[in-house]
C-alpha cells in the first residue's frame, strides 16, 4: 500500500468530477513530455533512448538476423527490466504486448520479407532502466522512434529463389541501407485510464490507483487500430467494471491527440 | 594554546580553501587536533573525506557534507512521512532517510486526552488511529544510536494529513527556515517537511494559525478527546482550491527542475509568475519551468 | 585473424593504438538523478554501462538486516550489447560471478558499517560490450556509488590488460580479448596494491609481473578521469546551490 485512505479519495474525487482535475493539471489528452534521441547504439539496424520528466527512460535497439521464412515469427522483442528477474509477469507482458501490436502490422512483416524462402528475424530488445508510472506508453514510444530510425541492408541477389538455392547478398555499403518506415508509420500503443467517466491519457501511478481499469489503445497511420484491450495494473481491486459508453469517449481522446504524441516525439 | 590557535586559524583557512570540494580518498588534514565528523575517516592520524562534498567546520570537528544523499535526520526537524508498518506498539515511518522512522505509540496523542496511559486497547486498534500508507507530520524526537530517528507528534501541529496532495522533492533542495507551515495564497496551507516531503492540503479553521504555539493543555486535549484527529474522510474541497494545490505542486516542480532551493518567498513568486499561464498543465514543459522560476527569482 | 593483426611488428595494435594506450574514456555522473540516489553511466572505447543506486534504504528483507549495510549488485545485459545479438539470462552463472565480484570488492571500499541496518541495491546495465566488461561496470559502480553521497575509502577503479606474447596490451577490446589471455585489475585508490585479480586462462607466472604494473598505472589513469568528472559535476552543483 502506497497511498493513503485521504489521498486516493482527494485523487478519485478530483479525477472524476467533471471536467477531471488531473493532480498536475493536465488536460485530459495531454501527455507528459518526454525527450528522445536516435541512432546513439553501436552494433544495431536502429535504437531509440526516451526519457521522461520523472526520470522514466527506455533503450530500444534493434538488430536483424536472416532466417528462412518457414522458422516462425519474423518480429520478436524482449523487454528486460533493471532490477526485475526474467520471471517476473511485468517484463514478459510487456514483451506479449509488444509482440502483439508489431506482429498486428503487415506492413512492418512486408518490408522484413527478402525472397521466397529467406527473411530478416527482427529483434525489438528493450531495455527500461527506470519508471515510475506504468511503462507500456514509454515503451511503445521508444519503439515507435526506434523503428523510424532502423535500416535494412540492401538485398544485391535476386529475390526469386524458388528454383536456385542461394543464401541473399546484401550490399556491404551501410549508406545503401533502405530505412524500414518508408510510407507508413509504426504503431504506437497509448495507455489510458478510466476513472468514472472520465478517461485521461497517460496516466500516473497514482492515477491508475484509483482508476477502474486502464485500456491501451493502438494508433496506426492516422487511425485507432487493434489491438485495444485492458490492461492489468496490478492493483486488484478494480473489479467493478466501466460504462460503455465511455469508450467511445476513449476512441475520441485518442483521436483528437495521438497526432500530438506523434509529433512531440519525433521533434 | 593561544599560539596554536592562531596557527589553527590559517590551518582553516587552507583547508577550506581546498576548492571548496573534496572527494573519497582527498587528505583533508594531518594535524590531530581536529575531531574527525560524518564523511570522513583516519588512517594513521591523517584525515581523510570519504565523500564528495564540501568541508564544514564546527569549532574543533570537521566533517565533510555529501554534495547529494538521502535525507539526515537531525533532532527537532519538522518532517513529514508515510506509515510502513504498524508494529509491536510503533510504527515505523518513512521518511526518506536511510533507515524508516520510528513513532511509538506513546508518542502520538490518543483519543481521551494526552495525559492518559496507554491501554492494552490501544495496542489492539492502532491501525484504528495510523495505518500503512498513511501520512504525517511530526518532529524529530531522539535519535537513536544507529542514526535512525524517534518521532513524535504530541502537538496540535502534528498528527495525520488529510485534505490534500503529496509531493516529494530532493532534501537538499528544502531551506530550513523558522516555521515549515505556511499560508498561501487561494486558502492552502503547505507543510514543507524538511526531509522533502511535502503535504499540500486546503486551509481549514482549525489549523488556520499557521503555527499555534501557545495552545493550552486545555484546548489540546479537547482537540484531541475524540477521534477526530485520526478521521480518513477530507472535508469538502471545491474544484478552484484543487486546482490551486495542483499549481502549487507544478510550482515546486519547476523550483526542483531548476535545482533552486524551496522556500515560502519563492514559492509565492513562482507562483505570481506562473499566473500568466492560465493552463497550469503547461507549467510541465520545461522551457516554462525555467521561465517562470528565472521571472520569480528576480522579483525577490 | 592474423597474430599481427594483433599487434603489428611497427607496435601497433588493430584500432591504431599502442600497447600502453588506453581506450577513449567518457564517464558521467548524476545521469539519473530523477530516479535513483546515485547514478553513473562509463563508456570505455565501444563498451557501455550504467550503474543505478538506491539506497541506503530499508531492507527488501529481513535476511539484509546487519550491522552494516547490505551491498546488492544485480547486473543486466542488454540483448543489443553485443556485434551478435544475444539473449542472456538474468541467473546466468557469468553474470552471478560478476556480481558476486562486485560486491565483495565494494564491501571493502565503502564503509559500510556507517550504515547498519540498511541495503545499498546497485543495478548495473550493460548497453554495449566491446571488451573490458567487469572493469567498466566497477567503474560505473564507483561513480554512482559516489553520486549516491555514500561514505568510501577512496575510489576504485579498474582495467584490464591482455598479453601478446611477452608484451602487456592495455585495455583490450573484443577482438584482442577473444584471442589473447587477460587479466582484469582493480585497485582502491592510488595505491599499487592490487585489491581485485581477475585471469580466466592460463598464463605463464612470469608475464603476470608486466601485466599487472600496467593495469595498475591504466586503473590510475582511469581513477584521475572518474575524478575530474566529479569535481566538475561538483563545481556545477556548488555553482547552482550558491545562486
Amino acid at each position: 500500500m502506497k497511498f493513503s485512505v485521504s489521498e486516493l479519495s482527494y485523487l478519485r474525487s478530483s479525477l472524476i468530477s467533471s471536467p477531471p482535475l488531473r493532480p498536475d493539471c493536465r488536460k485530459p489528452g495531454q501527455f507528459r513530455p518526454v525527450e528522445s534521441e536516435v541512432d546513439w547504439l553501436p552494433f544495431t539496424n536502429g535504437s531509440a533512448r526516451v526519457r521522461a520528466a520523472d526520470g522514466s527512460e527506455c533503450i530500444v535497439g534493434i538488430k536483424t538476423k536472416v532466417v528462412a521464412r518457414s522458422e516462425g515469427s519474423l518480429i520478436e522483442p524482449s523487454v528486460d527490466i533493471t532490477g526485475y528477474k526474467d520471471n517476473d509477469p511485468l517484463p514478459n507482458s510487456l514483451a506479449e504486448a509488444l509482440r502483439h501490436t508489431l506482429n498486428a502490422c503487415p506492413e512492418l512483416t512486408a518490408q522484413l520479407i527478402l525472397t521466397e524462402k529467406y527473411a530478416f528475424r527482427l529483434y525489438v530488445d528493450c531495455v527500461v532502466l527506470s519508471f515510475t508510472s506504468h511503462p507500456l506508453s514509454l515503451l511503445s514510444l521508444a519503439v515507435f522512434r526506434a523503428l523510424k530510425s532502423t535500416r535494412l541492408p540492401q538485398l544485391i541477389s535476386s529475390r526469386d529463389d524458388t528454383l536456385v538455392d542461394e543464401i541473399p547478398q546484401f550490399n556491404d555499403d551501410w549508406d545503401a541501407a533502405q530505412p524500414i518506415c518508408t510510407k507508413w508509420s509504426p504503431p504506437l500503443v497509448l495507455l489510458l485510464a478510466i476513472v468514472g467517466d472520465n478517461v485521461l491519457l497517460d496516466p500516473t501511478d497514482a492515477e491508475l490507483e484509483v482508476a477502474e481499469t486502464a485500456l491501451c489503445i493502438t494508433w496506426k497511420n492516422n487511425a485507432i487500430a487493434a489491438p485495444i484491450k485492458n490492461v492489468d495494473i496490478g492493483s486488484g481491486k478494480n473489479v467493478g467494471g466501466y460504462n460503455p459508453k465511455v469508450l467511445l469517449d476513449a476512441y475520441d481522446l485518442v483521436q483528437s491527440c495521438a497526432a500530438q504524441v506523434v509529433s512531440m516525439i519525433v521533434s | 594554546m593561544s599560539s596554536s590557535d592562531s596557527e589553527n586559524e590559517s590551518d582553516v583557512e587552507m583547508i577550506l580553501e581546498k576548492a571548496g570540494l573534496v572527494t573519497p580518498g582527498e587528505m583533508i588534514t594531518d594535524d590531530t587536533i581536529w575531531m574527525r565528523g560524518h564523511g570522513t575517516y583516519a588512517a594513521d592520524n591523517v584525515t581523510y573525506s570519504a565523500v564528495a562534498g564540501t568541508i564544514e567546520r564546527v569549532n574543533k570537528l570537521l566533517s565533510v557534507r555529501p554534495l547529494r544523499g538521502r535525507y539526515i535526520p537531525v533532532i527537532g526537524d519538522h518532517v513529514v512521512g508515510r506509515i510502513t508498518e504498524v508494529g509491536n506498539r510503533r510504527w515505523k515511518v518513512d521518511i526518506g532517510a536511510s533507515q524508516d522512522a520510528v513513532l511509538m505509540l506513546g508518542s502520538v496523542n490518543l483519543p481521551g486526552g494526552i495525559l492518559r496511559r496507554k491501554s492494552d486497547d490501544d495496542e489492539l486498534q492502532m491501525r484504528e488511529f495510523l495505518k500503512e500508507g498513511d501520512l504525517l507530520n511530526a518532529e524529530i524526537q531522539t535519535l537513536y544510536a544507529d542514526g535512525a530517528a524517534a518521532l513524535h507528534t504530541r502537538s496540535l501541529r502534528y498528527g495525520k494529513l488529510r485534505n490534500g496532495l503529496f509531493v516529494q522533492v530532493p532534501a537538499s533542495l528544502v531551506l530550513r527556515l523558522r516555521t515549515q507551515v505556511y499560508r498561501l495564497e487561494g486558502g492552502i496551507e503547505m507543510i514543507l517537511g524538511i526531509n522533502g516531503y511535502i503535504w499540500i492540503r486546503k486551509a481549514t479553521s482549525t489549523n488556520a494559525n499557521a503555527a499555534p504555539m501557545d495552545v493550552s493543555i486545555n484546548r489540546l486535549e479537547q482537540e484531541s478527546n475524540s477521534m477526530e484527529i485520526y478521521k480518513d474522510e477530507n472535508d469538502p474541497i471545491p474544484p478552484s482550491t484543487r486546482q490551486t494545490i495542483s499549481r502549487y505542486a507544478n510550482c515546486i516542480q519547476a523550483l526542483v527542475y531548476n535545482e533552486v532551493g524551496i522556500n515560502e518567498a519563492r514559492l509565492r513568486a513562482v507562483y505570481e509568475a506562473s499566473v500568466v499561464y492560465t493552463d497550469a498543465g503547461e507549467l510541465l514543459d520545461n522551457t516554462v519551468k525555467t521561465d517562470i522560476v528565472k521571472q520569480a527569482m528576480a522579483t525577490l | 585473424m592474423s597474430r599481427f593483426e594483433i599487434y603489428s611488428p611497427e607496435g601497433l595494435r588493430a584500432d591504431g593504438r599502442r600497447w600502453n594506450e588506453l581506450r577513449h574514456i567518457k564517464c558521467g555522473i548524476n545521469t539519473h538523478s530523477k530516479s535513483a540516489d546515485g547514478s553513473a553511466v562509463v563508456e570505455m572505447g565501444a563498451s557501455k554501462v550504467v550503474c543505478i543506486v538506491q539506497g541506503p534504504q530499508e531492507p527488501e528483507t529481513r535476511s539484509r538486516v546487519r550491522e552494516k549495510a547490505t551491498l546488492s549488485v544485480s547486473v543486466t545485459v542488454a540483448p543489443f550489447s553485443t556485434t551478435e545479438r544475444s539473449k542472456h539470462v538474468t541467473n546466468d552463472r557469468r553474470l552471478q560471478e560478476m556480481s558476486a565480484n562486485l560486491q565483495n570488492l565494494f564491501e571493502e571500499a565503502v564503509l559500510t558499517h556507517l550504515h547498519p541496518r540498511t541495503e545499498i541495491v546497485c543495478s548495473l546495465t550493460v548497453i554495449a560490450q566491446d571488451g573490458g566488461l567487469l572493469s567498466c561496470c566497477i567503474n560505473a559502480m564507483t561513480l554512482a556509488l559516489i553520486d549516491a553521497g555514500l561514505p568510501m575509502y577512496e575510489y576504485v577503479s579498474a582495467c584490464s590488460v591482455a598479453l601478446f606474447d611477452q608484451t602487456p596490451l592495455l585495455d583490450p577490446n573484443n577482438v584482442e580479448e577473444t584471442e589473447l589471455a587477460s587479466v582484469t585489475v582493480g585497485i582502491v585508490g592510488e595505491t599499487d596494491k592490487i585489491s581485485l585479480l581477475i585471469l580466466e586462462r592460463r598464463l605463464g607466472l612470469d608475464r603476470l609481473p608486466p601485466a599487472l604494473e600496467l593495469g595498475v598505472e591504466g586503473c590510475k589513469v582511469l581513477r584521475q578521469v572518474m575524478d575530474k568528472e566529479v569535481r566538475r559535476h561538483g563545481a556545477m552543483r556548488l555553482a547552482s546551490r550558491a545562486e
